[in-house]
């Protein structure tokens, strides 16, 4: 019993993807394995998109920061109004990149809880859906409220504008770029 | 020969049972007095600027103390995973109504002076109060709830049914736990302000501080008895193998009354614990009165160290009772990592856990000193 455990345990993992079909993975037909076996191929157009969104993103967040670096090095933010405009519309962009790579990990890695160990079906606790869906319900509606606030916040600090800047090299900035007094 | 078999499986079992209570009782000490303080403010703090002054006390410090919460929880993950998956999973509500009101915490710290407003910053006043009180009470209730055993069970493939709800969690017990958690952490909450603030502040702290005191001592001794003459403990019916695999199903459990009071007929020496929930929780109460700012901290903070203690020594080798199937309980020998995992954290715990306690020492001694009105009151501060 040993042996048969050490030669085949680490393939128990699979067994366990028939839980989805059958109560007793020994009991499984062909037809059942076979279905189980297609749910470890991935959907490939949602990760083939999510991770090269992501990958994209970050390569574009390198070039843009490094473009800036060099303006900005070279005292020249001021000559490009459109870069600017480009970099507070990137704002979102890091949270979108963050959500792609956790679709990437958890959505990439179905049915599996852990790859080859443990299913995603046998893992999750027995919390009911309506528990689950509360608590999701709960922190949307502390995180909405919060993000309403915040963005009040925000706007309210960016309408204020910066304090005015009384170092010399304020000066080499354009006027009309320069802070309000 | 392997690393690990250096240290037996069970001491390390043992040390992870002490470590776990370190952990803890780390948490209920460092943040328990964020919590307490936040607790108190709307009641110490009569102005904006006094209200200030209370929540800059802790301002710089509570974000460091939070963390002694994800270590225990990473701990409890790490060392003992199903006590993890049960307490986790079966106190969902309860960990959701303390995220909730833990995430109250740093925006009522940050966003309550970003506007001139007294209803904006009446509002957050309470909201930080609400970050204080829900969570010290939900704690608690939560330790009292363990007390009485959680209604878990697992099947025959160690799956966790959890059979309890929300409101099974607020019993009378669980409640009377509960208000001595809020009492403990509101005493401790006091002694900080004492330290750390001046004038009005200070002298609200201690009169508020010398009641929480006293009702911690009440509290305690009330829990102690209502769990002597109420509450069915649980015993195991036949010897554990310390060395044995980490499978609760294997062992046999009785439920019987008073048996949370046989470890201290065994060992006179535990006594020793809730002594010291007591005369740490008196010592608060005597250096409240006599204006004595370190001491009161430190006996406060014994207090909470017997208190605490006095729930594990009760309970041990139990970790987490079951009320519907004693037989599925978790105790030290049934519910660990394995040696491998144990040992490694171990080696890790003994590096890290002394950089921590080092760096947090060397914040304090820079932060020392008392938190006045004219340094918050400083425009180009940091204050909150």
């Amino acid at each position: 019993m040993q042996k048969a455990f050490e030669d085949n345990g680490r393939n128990l993992g699979y067994a366990l993807l028939l839980k989805r079909y059958v109560d007793d993975p020994r009991q499984a037909t062909p037809d059942q394995i076979s279905k189980a076996a297609w749910d470890t191929v991935p959907g490939v157009a949602p990760m083939f998109w999510s991770f090269r969104i992501m990958v994209g993103l970050g390569f574009y967040f390198i070039a843009f920061m490094a473009l800036m670096f060099i303006l900005s090095a070279r005292r020249m933010l001021d000559r490009y109004p459109i870069l600017l405009r480009i970099a507070v519309l990137s704002i979102p962009l890091p949270w979108i990149a963050a959500e792609f790579g956790w679709v990437v990990a958890e959505f990439g890695r179905q049915p599996w809880m852990i790859e080859g160990m443990l299913p995603t079906a046998a893992g999750v606790s027995n919390l009911g859906a309506s528990t689950v869906l509360m608590t999701i319900c709960g922190f949307a509606l502390i995180y909405t409220t919060l993000i309403i606030i915040e963005m009040g916040l925000m706007i309210g600090a960016i309408r204020k504008g910066p304090a005015p800047d009384t170092k010399p090299e304020a000066g080499l900035l354009e006027a009309r770029l320069a802070p309000a007094e | 020969m392997i690393l690990s078999d250096l240290i037996n499986y069970e001491i390390l079992r043992i040390i992870w049972w002490v470590l776990l209570g370190v952990l803890l009782i780390g948490f209920a000490i460092m943040d328990g007095f964020d919590l307490g303080v936040t607790t108190l403010l709307p009641f110490v703090g009569r102005t904006d600027v006094e209200r200030r002054v209370v929540i800059n006390t802790i301002g710089p410090v509570w974000e460091g103390n939070q963390v002694w919460l994800i270590l225990g929880g990473g701990a409890i993950f790490a060392a003992w995973p199903p006590l993890y998956a049960v307490s986790f999973s079966g106190f969902y509500l309860a960990m959701f109504a303390i995220l909730a009101a833990l995430i109250l915490r740093p925006v009522g710290f940050k966003y309550r002076s970003k506007r001139d407003s007294v209803v904006w910053r009446t509002c957050w006043d309470w909201a930080l109060f609400i970050g204080g009180f829900v969570p010290s009470l939900i704690f608690g209730v939560a330790v009292g709830n363990v007390l009485q055993g959680v209604p878990f069970r697992f099947d025959s493939e160690l799956h966790i049914f959890y059979e309890g709800t929300f409101f099974g969690l607020l019993n009378p017990f669980a409640l009377l736990c509960g208000l001595l958690s809020v009492a403990m952490l509101v005493t401790h909450g006091s002694a900080w302000l004492m330290v750390k603030a001046d004038g009005p502040v200070a002298a609200r702290a201690r009169a508020i501080g010398s009641v929480a005191a006293l009702a911690t001592i009440a509290l305690f001794v009330l829990a102690g008895i209502a769990l002597y003459l109420f509450i069915q403990g649980y015993r195991l019916t036949a010897p554990m193998d310390p060395l044995g695999p980490s499978n609760p199903l294997l062992k046999s459990v009785a439920m019987e009354r008073g048996a949370w009071f046989v470890n201290y007929a065994s060992y006179p020496v535990l006594l020793l614990a809730p002594a010291l929930g007591i005369l740490g929780a008196a010592g608060a109460f005597l250096g409240l009165r006599a204006r004595r700012e370190v001491p009161t901290f430190l006996a406060s903070a014994l207090g909470i160290f017997g208190i605490i203690s006095t729930v594990g020594v009760s309970m041990f080798p139990f970790i987490l009772p079951s009320s519907i199937h004693p037989q599925s309980s978790l105790t030290v020998w049934d519910a660990s990592s394995s040696h491998l995992t144990l040992f490694i954290m171990l080696v890790v715990t003994v590096i890290f856990l002394p950089i921590i306690l080092a760096y947090t020492t060397w914040v304090y001694s820079v932060l020392w000193g008392k938190v006045d009105e004219a340094m918050v009151s400083d425009k180009n501060g940091h204050a909150y």
